[in-house]
């Protein structure tokens, strides 16, 4: 049965965005550029939509990436993941609108709305998906098996918007293209009669045990410390800052930190808001590993040190002096 | 004068001499036996397609080279010259043996006259000679105990050999007593016990008796040990030779090639690598039976000196003890059991236990299997999983765009330029920068010297910039042969799109994959690594040195890659020491006895994090040459030697360290314009 057949789904091709609060994940990207490569085969039009308490910001973005047009649903209570109101709402919009295909990115929130939609509104549902390709009016999702060895081509048996979740990091997405814009449509947020889950307290993360790839903030140490007992300074200004602590291969070899906080090539890639390197060269091997931070602080006594080519702001200096100031600057600045 | 000769069977009733020929049929059948179901095992084994029967005169040279000189025991003095001994002592002495067999049970007679005097000489002296080399033997096993041997099982082998030497010199000196010879001089081994026994003062009847005892002893011992040889080690007596004989005469960089993606994309059903204990070669299977457990694999293996859980030795006896223990199965147990995922992992792949095994023995092989199987099934560490999925999407493991790869030539000096390779346009070689050399910073200033000073030697070159791609060499070593035939075929047309001939690489794992294993996938070019290009620049005149502003210390650390993989030893040491002022510095370990940086096999890509660091051991070795420079050639084992020194304690100290560098850099520092 085609999308078109049954009478009630329209050409529109769903995105549900990931954010992390003010700006868009990568995985949304890839997920709106496959909408926009299946919407130019076949037309229709490339929706996204966006929960959350304070989305209005990220609608720029999701136009550059390929949105035609944003639902928006902005309420205080979608502040953090709850999956009674998120699949509700979502539900409740679909059967509105009838989308022909509905994208989550298969995290561990998208893949939790998408399995509990499918299920509770008995739509068609592929999870793990890799690519998706029209076949006769009617889209066919692609998901890998076995261990990668086979490809599965899942086709709907039954009506309704096919719901698929989709691997991040497999598709990839184009620049984005500044000029587009989006049209932008509010909804309420829906709260369903009958809770699923009960949702009780949201608990921070300890910034000092949580996955340093997870974290928003970085304070890294490289072989510049100079010792193990001057580690504490990168400790202390972590603290204040709410961030979690990292560092090069070399300082994790010396044993000033665990295996785990290591950042790079043979470490963990982090994508946090801050960076703050501190006595890091800069080697390629490091670098490949915090590149994408939105904000990278330099602090290094070399005024070569190939960090400074990519630190949003450089500071040539020694860290044993300018990390005591910059953490009690921060503390009296309102930091914890 | 009558004729010179001895008696054979002499003072050995005839109904003894029956018993004897009986014991004779018994001990070979037993042997027979034994050998063939060895032989069995072997060739239910699957094929090995690199084994084919071409090049048979070279085989046979190779083969009598490596079994009558042993080179590669010789690589180890003393355990060598032990082996030489006792080899030559126990196969003259076979031989005398059989000699003494063909003139008593042929019509042929030729035991006597000067050839029996020469004969007995001969036969003597190996005799002794062997002697000496059981002591060796013995004096090493049980009182040296050096690691690499420990857990032999040669006791027994030891035992009938020295007993088997021993009597035969009692028998000599006894029957020279008893029937009494002028030829004394001819056989000073016998004629030493002989005077021992005369001085003992025994009388006739008791000596002749002794004799025949001792005669019994020998000739026992003889026969238990032939039966024996296919059920000890003894069995390296013939499975060394044949697996040296069935050598897979191909470029020593070159991995298996478990299929071919034509096959993958015409449908075939393929097995990526041997899964199960079964699935090995017949080459693979006689290789491990062919193991002597010498541990001279060990002793070199950089995995096993850094307390990784990797011995090469314990691998190869791993498959042997689980051949011996499978019985009739059908071997169904998983090759991952027998060499474990974290043995497989530990290997650089570096080469020095194939370099070091003297029954040519190819472990990587074996670990890389393993590899294949882990891979297949992406069982692997989340860095090696990063790794392949940048290959895959970037065509370079550090997963940088690619259209970044000429970012590196922003900075050159002025008068060199870079250019992108056309179509018809002729260039005198293809520079192939390799991805560390376009996107990794240290190696990108290597890239910036090695243009440089090509530029001012006059070579007219070109790189491919952005249609360049990995070769596939981390790929084939982390076990995703399907994606390193993707990459091969990728690079091998964009190569022969712009008709390239000639190749310079920067990087030897580039090198080595380009020259040995694209070959294979039709790609033929003739690849010459940087060292190499720049010893031809200077011997020809196209590059000229000035006077140096002081003298400077180098020690250059061999590549494996470069180095055992492709034996460029020379063409580096000769750069360097053509450059004014440079005194070149060997470390103890060098040539094809070099210890591996730590990255090779692809190890660059993950942290295995356990043992210790395999670069810190090497860069402490470089230190203690007293060197002011460290030369590299690979770029890999440049940012193995930078993490150690950043890493190293004497950083602190304000100690002197060495500086790191690439010989293209030193090079290129040194041209006067």
């Amino acid at each position: 049965m085609t999308p078109q057949e049954n009478g009630r789904v329209t050409s529109e091709l769903w995105v549900v965005a990931e954010h992390s609060g003010d700006a868009v994940d990568r995985v949304t990207f890839e997920l709106l550029g496959e909408a926009r490569r299946l919407a130019k085969e076949a037309g229709g039009q490339v929706c996204a939509v966006a929960l959350g308490d304070h989305v209005t910001p990220l609608v720029e973005s999701l136009a550059h990436y390929g949105a035609d047009t944003v639902y928006v649903v902005e309420d205080e209570r979608l502040r953090y993941y709850d999956p009674n109101l998120v699949v509700a709402t979502v539900g409740h919009l679909c059967s509105i609108r009838h989308p022909a295909l509905v994208l989550f990115a298969a995290t561990t929130t998208g893949s939790d709305t998408a399995i509990r939609l499918a299920l509770e509104r008995q739509w068609p549902f592929a999870p793990g998906c890799v690519n998706f390709h029209w076949n006769d009016g009617d889209i066919e999702m692609v998901r890998p098996m076995a261990g990668q060895k086979l490809h599965a081509i899942i086709g709907a048996a039954r009506p309704g918007p096919r719901v698929a979740s989709v691997v991040p990091d497999v598709l990839g997405f184009d620049a984005p293209d500044k000029k587009r814009s989006a049209r932008v449509v509010s909804a309420e947020v829906v709260v369903p009669e009958r809770s699923r889950v009960d949702v009780g307290e949201f608990i921070p993360g300890d910034p000092r045990t949580l996955d340093i790839a997870h974290a928003d903030i970085v304070v890294a140490a490289g072989r510049g410390m100079g010792s193990k007992e001057n580690m504490q300074l990168v400790e202390d200004l972590a603290a204040v800052l709410g961030g979690s602590v990292g560092g090069t291969r070399v300082v994790v070899d010396l044993g000033w930190l665990p295996r785990e906080r290591q950042v790079g090539q043979t470490g963990a890639v982090v994508k946090p808001k801050l960076y703050v390197a501190c006595g890091i060269s800069g080697a390629t091997q490091h670098t490949i590993g915090m590149r994408d931070a939105a904000t990278i602080i330099a602090i290094n006594t070399d005024a070569g040190a190939p960090i400074f080519k990519i630190a949003d702001l450089a500071l040539q200096a020694d860290v044993t002096e300018v990390l005591p100031v910059l953490t009690r600057q921060c503390r009296q600045a309102g930091g914890r | 004068m009558h004729d010179v000769t001895r008696e054979i069977f002499g003072n050995i009733p005839a109904t003894q001499q029956t018993w004897f020929y009986l014991l004779a049929c018994a001990s070979l059948l037993v042997f027979a036996v034994g050998l063939l179901r060895r032989i069995a095992r072997w060739m239910s084994g699957a094929a090995d397609v690199r084994i084919v029967t071409r090049e048979l005169p070279r085989r046979i040279a190779y083969f009598l080279e490596q079994v009558f000189t042993q080179p590669r025991l010789r690589r180890e003095p003393s355990s060598g010259l032990m082996h030489l001994l006792i080899f030559w002592g126990f196969l003259i002495l076979f031989v005398g043996t059989e000699l003494v067999a063909l003139e008593h049970d042929t019509p042929l007679s030729f035991y006597h006259g000067l050839f029996y005097l020469v004969a007995s000489l001969v036969l003597d002296a190996f005799g002794i000679l062997m002697l000496v080399g059981l002591g060796i033997a013995v004096h090493r096993r049980y009182v040296v105990r050096p690691e690499r041997i420990a857990g032999g099982s040669y006791g027994i082998v030891l035992a009938f050999l020295a007993t088997l030497g021993v009597t035969g010199f009692l028998l000599e000196g006894f029957r020279m007593t008893l029937r009494g010879s002028y030829w004394f001089d001819w056989s000073p081994g016998g004629a030493v016990v002989a005077a021992l026994i005369q001085a003992s003062g025994l009388d006739p009847v008791t000596l002749a008796l002794s004799h025949r005892c001792t005669w019994w002893v020998h000739a026992v011992v003889t026969f238990t040990f032939i039966a024996s040889i296919p059920f000890t080690r003894m069995l390296h007596a013939i499975t060394a030779p044949l697996n040296i004989f069935f050598v897979p005469f191909q470029p020593k960089g070159t991995l298996t090639t478990p299929f071919r993606l034509e096959q993958l994309e015409a449908g075939a059903t393929l097995r990526v690598a041997p899964r199960v204990l079964a699935d090995l070669s017949w080459k693979q299977r006689l290789s491990a039976d062919a193991c002597t457990e010498c541990g001279l694999c060990q002793q070199a293996c950089p995995a096993w000196a850094s307390q990784r859980p990797l011995s090469p030795k314990r691998i190869i006896l791993a498959v042997r003890t689980h051949m011996d223990h499978a019985g009739g199965s059908g071997w169904p147990t998983p090759l991952e059991k027998i060499i474990t995922p974290a043995e497989s992992w530990s290997c650089t792949t570096c080469r020095a236990c194939m370099e070091a095994c003297p029954v040519a023995i190819e472990h990587i092989d074996f670990l890389v299997d393993v590899r294949r199987t882990l891979t297949e099934q992406g069982r692997v560490d989340p860095n090696i999983a990063t790794t392949l999925r940048n290959l895959r999407r970037t065509g370079n493991p550090f997963g940088f765009p690619p259209e970044q790869r000429l970012v590196w030539a922003s900075g050159l000096p002025a008068g060199v330029c870079v250019e992108r390779a056309q179509p018809g346009a002729e260039v005198e070689v293809l520079y192939w920068v390799g991805c560390a050399g376009a996107f990794d910073e240290r190696a990108q200033r290597v890239a910036r010297a090695v243009a440089s000073l090509l530029s001012r030697a006059g070579v007219k070159f070109a790189v491919l910039g952005p249609e360049e791609r990995c070769t596939g060499d981390p790929a084939r070593r982390l076990g995703e042969e399907g994606l390193f035939q993707q990459l091969a075929r990728d690079n091998i047309a964009t190569l022969d799109k712009y008709g390239v001939r000639r190749i310079v690489t920067q990087c030897p794992h580039c090198f080595n994959t380009l020259k040995n294993e694209y070959p294979e996938f039709g790609g033929r070019y003739e690849v010459v690594h940087h060292t190499e290009f720049i010893r031809t620049l200077i011997a020809t005149g196209r590059l000229s040195f000035g006077t140096p502003p002081a003298q400077q210390s180098v020690t250059y650390h061999d590549s494996c890659y470069l180095g055992r993989h492709n034996d460029v030893y020379d063409a580096p040491r000769a750069a360097l020491s053509a450059l004014p002022g440079v005194e070149l510095r060997e470390m103890p370990r060098h040539r094809d006895k070099g210890f591996c940086c730590g990255a090779g096999g692809a190890n660059m890509w993950f942290e295995l994090g356990l043992g210790t660091k395999i670069n810190a051991n090497r860069y402490a070795e470089a230190l203690r040459t007293g060197a002011q420079v460290i030369a590299t050639a690979c770029p890999f084992c440049m940012t193995m030697f930078d993490d150690a020194a950043s890493g190293s304690a004497a950083r602190d100290t304000g100690e002197a360290g060495a500086q790191i560098r690439d010989l293209a850099e030193i090079v290129n520092e040194a041209i006067t314009v």
